[in-house]
């Protein structure tokens, strides 16, 4: 009677220790991390970054152009007496071609996006693995009663799990198939920020000829105090720096891009993607800490 | 002469003239007189740019394509996730149950 009741203890034990160890397989496949999730979000979150600053470095392009007609304007002003700031165009490329490259930028972002929402098909999987032999366990251990009570909802579990090695295999295969269109994307998008750029980096170069000759101007003028012409210096040179930092963007941007390229081909061969996507965020960081100068507010120009 | 070897040319005569205008005297008529023609150069630039990007134009169509198939693709994997994450759930209520059945036993 003794022996019966201990070996009924011990089949107890052994059936909870059994349980208790799928319920520990579980718990751990839901925590483990799938190793390219957050080589995953940090890209795509860097990269829907990089795609709203094209919107910034749009409008950035416009004030340069719209500055370079005021200062030209003031300097002809002063110069001759003239009125001239209705009569210039505003020097700048065709607003559809910059709509173009943006929408192709918005683009990448919106797909980088979607990447960084994802969440994490590997543990499903694991948890759907666990879960999966977790059925064979409880039926093994549980009365036959209580097993036929357990299958129905058992079954409906399993039919939604399934198939779910589907689900990163298909992430991979979006990935994979998406790099060749995000390299040609990058490709003709660095190229044509380099073009665009030019037209900016011209503008600050006529704001900053039209500000020495400004300079030169009140200079000359011996009714202005040394006070006065030290503080309309200061304006100047900070006028100049706000320059520069647009400029540092435009010409930041085709350098991020790049990275972008880099760091996603990365991804989609599983291979250096640490190093590429530590190189992208760090392209993606250092445009964002020009924007954060507070003449220039990110998602804004002021 | 094809586009980008007219642009090469634009942009040398723009620093040539840039490079005349830091020599010219401050305040001078020379100065003024090369500024203008800096502003012309800088127009004309702007005009050829956009045709270059212009004729580049049509690339983009089919990239944008790509983009938005493969945005739907992981949309699809996203809602799939969740679902296997709340079937997931459910097994844990499962096993929960399991487990005071064996206790009951």
């Amino acid at each position: 009677m003794q022996n019966n009741i201990a070996n009924y203890e011990e089949t107890k034990l052994s059936k909870m220790v059994k349980v208790n160890f799928v319920l520990a397989t579980l718990f751990l496949a839901g925590c483990s991390s799938f190793p390219e999730k957050a080589s995953i979000v940090a890209f795509g979150q860097a990269a829907d970054r990089v795609s709203q600053i094209g919107n910034v470095v749009y409008e950035s392009n416009k004030t340069l152009g719209l500055a370079r007609n005021v200062k030209e304007s003031q300097l002809e002003y002063l110069q001759n007496g003239k009125v001239t700031f209705g009569e210039r165009d505003i020097i700048t490329v065709d607003q559809g071609q910059w709509k173009v490259r943006l929408v192709m930028l918005s683009a990448i972002g919106r797909y980088a996006s979607e990447l960084s929402k994802l969440n994490d098909p590997a543990a499903a999987e694991r948890a759907a693995a666990a879960a999966k032999s977790l059925v064979a366990s409880v039926s093994s251990v549980v009365a036959p009663n209580a097993e036929r009570n357990l299958a129905p909802a058992l079954s409906s579990v399993i039919a939604k799990l399934a198939t779910s090695n589907f689900i990163s295999t298909n992430l991979k295969r979006v990935i994979v198939e998406t790099d060749p269109t995000i390299q040609i994307a990058v490709r003709l998008l660095a190229s044509d920020f380099d073009l665009l750029s030019g037209v900016p980096i011209r503008n600050a170069k006529g704001i900053s000829r039209a500000n020495i000759s400004l300079l030169n101007i009140v200079r000359t003028d011996h009714k202005i105090s040394k006070i006065e012409l030290k503080k309309f210096y200061n304006e100047i040179v900070k006028e100049e720096l706000t320059t520069a930092s647009r400029l540092l963007v435009m010409k930041a941007m085709s350098g991020a891009l790049k990275k972008l390229a880099a760091a996603h081909r990365a991804l989609a061969k599983s291979k250096d993607q640490d190093r590429s996507i530590a190189v992208f965020i760090s392209a993606a960081n250092e445009i964002g800490t020009i924007f954060s100068i507070p003449e220039i507010t990110f998602g804004a120009t002021k | 002469m094809t586009r980008l070897e007219a642009r090469k040319i634009l942009l040398e005569a723009e620093n040539s003239l840039d490079l005349a205008w830091n020599k010219a005297p401050a305040l001078s008529s020379r100065r003024r007189n090369l500024s203008r023609m800096i502003r012309t150069v800088d127009i004309e630039l702007a005009d050829l740019d956009t045709k270059i990007l212009a004729d580049g134009e049509r690339a983009y169509k089919p990239l944008i394509g790509n983009l938005s198939k493969s945005i739907k693709d992981l949309k699809w994997a996203r809602n799939k996730v969740e679902s296997f994450e709340i079937a997931v759930k459910e097994a844990e209520k499962l096993v929960v149950w399991a487990t005071k059945m064996i206790a009951i036993l």
